[in-house]
């Protein structure tokens, strides 16, 4: 059974065609497709939120967006029939909830270092929340950079992905610039 | 060829650091020629680093994690910030608020507030590493429980390697495990 990791929805949510943007690994074999546009709510930011960094940038998470999120991924693997992986989803919630309400902006993949399913657990989590726009993307060198706050506080990020036929293998997000922010893979089960 | 020093510990500006740190764009592992060169030296590591809650810096591709004593940190990033701008005090000031630590706990979160502090932070971790005080990790893949198996922990240095590199672009030192796995590069001098 090929199931994607990471998501529920395979429909772009609120995303269009972006022509003149490029997304995806410079020199890889399989060619992504057109990086579509998705609009982000830039809401994450402004409370105490989970942040992911990755290199220049940071992407930020709302705490409650993070936890629906995560159940939401509970409920697939339920419904899918993998109780095992359900059981440590669950685990993995009950971390992030203890968590809560956060006093400041917390690192994400703290949790990774807790366990080793937690990092995929986060990821899926990361793919879920940037697929609906619903993340802060900021490059950290420009958070106080009142005359450049697009890079500052992204209005879109770009996602890009490979096919195998009509079955998605690969996807991966990025910023306007074409920097890689995320990327997730197809596994078979 | 005129050429920019970097390593001006606490007062390089985040932006041009940030800015140039490709042009040097040095390999970020060790080659067997360069961990065997007369000018690498092996740094032993101390143990007990993550006995207490510590400070840790995530680092991806391949992924490894790099933790320190918040003792240290705050000792370290103390001495650099004697006669520094406000910000830099400040966020000294938050570090030590925040001690004791309660877990394992991001440097980079500092930098979220203070840009200044994310543009040396890898510095401040270069320093560290200098004097053995640091934990690597690669690939952490820690199990839950009392009886914590770490899978791969096996894999992790006791001492490191510290390798000098120059490039057309510029130069500084590497930090590899003893297999050539890299840790931490630093970009020291940028060549205009």
């Amino acid at each position: 059974m090929r199931a994607l990791i990471l998501l529920a929805c395979l429909l772009a949510c609120g995303a269009t065609p972006a022509q003149e943007y490029q997304c995806g690994q410079a020199g890889a074999k399989i060619k992504p497709a057109k990086p579509e546009v998705i609009t982000l709510n830039r809401e994450a930011r402004k409370t105490p939120a989970f942040y992911a960094h990755v290199g220049r940038y940071v992407i930020f998470f709302k705490p409650e967006d993070v936890l629906e999120a995560a159940r939401a991924r509970e409920r697939y693997w339920t419904e899918n029939n993998f109780p095992a992986y359900a059981r440590q989803q669950a685990g993995f919630i009950a971390s992030l909830s203890a968590d809560l309400p956060l006093k400041e902006h917390a690192d994400f993949y703290k949790y990774s270092l807790r366990d080793k399913f937690y990092k995929p657990a986060a990821e899926g989590v990361i793919d879920l929340l940037l697929e609906q726009g619903r993340a802060s993307v900021g490059e950290w060198q420009h958070f106080d950079d009142a005359l450049d706050s697009d890079r500052a506080d992204a209005k879109f990020i770009l996602r890009a992905s490979t096919f195998s036929g009509s079955e998605e293998t690969s996807r991966e997000y990025c910023a306007a610039d074409g920097t890689v922010l995320f990327g997730a893979l197809y596994v078979i089960n | 060829m005129s050429s920019i020093r970097l390593r001006l510990t606490a007062t390089c500006a985040g932006l041009l650091f940030c800015g140039a740190a490709g042009a040097a764009d040095p390999v970020d592992y060790c080659t067997n020629r360069e961990l065997r060169v007369k000018d690498t030296t092996t740094i032993q590591l101390q143990a007990g680093v993550r006995d207490q809650p510590a400070f840790y810096l995530r680092e991806d591709m391949p992924e490894r994690v790099l933790f320190f004593r918040p003792e240290d940190v705050l000792a370290l990033f103390d001495s650099w910030s004697v006669n520094q701008q406000q910000e830099v005090r400040a966020t000294l000031e938050r570090i030590r608020s925040d001690l004791p630590l309660k877990e394992d706990t991001d440097l980079f979160k500092y930098a979220l507030r203070d840009a200044h502090f994310g543009a040396i932070v890898e510095y401040l971790a270069a320093d560290l590493l200098e004097m053995g005080k640091a934990a690597v990790d690669f690939s952490p893949l820690h199990m839950p429980g009392k009886e914590a198996v770490q899978p791969n922990d096996q894999f992790d240095p006791s001492s490191i390697k510290r390798v000098y590199w120059k490039t057309r672009g510029g130069d500084g030192h590497k930090y590899c495990d003893p297999r050539g796995f890299g840790i931490l590069t630093i970009v020291e001098t940028i060549n205009d």
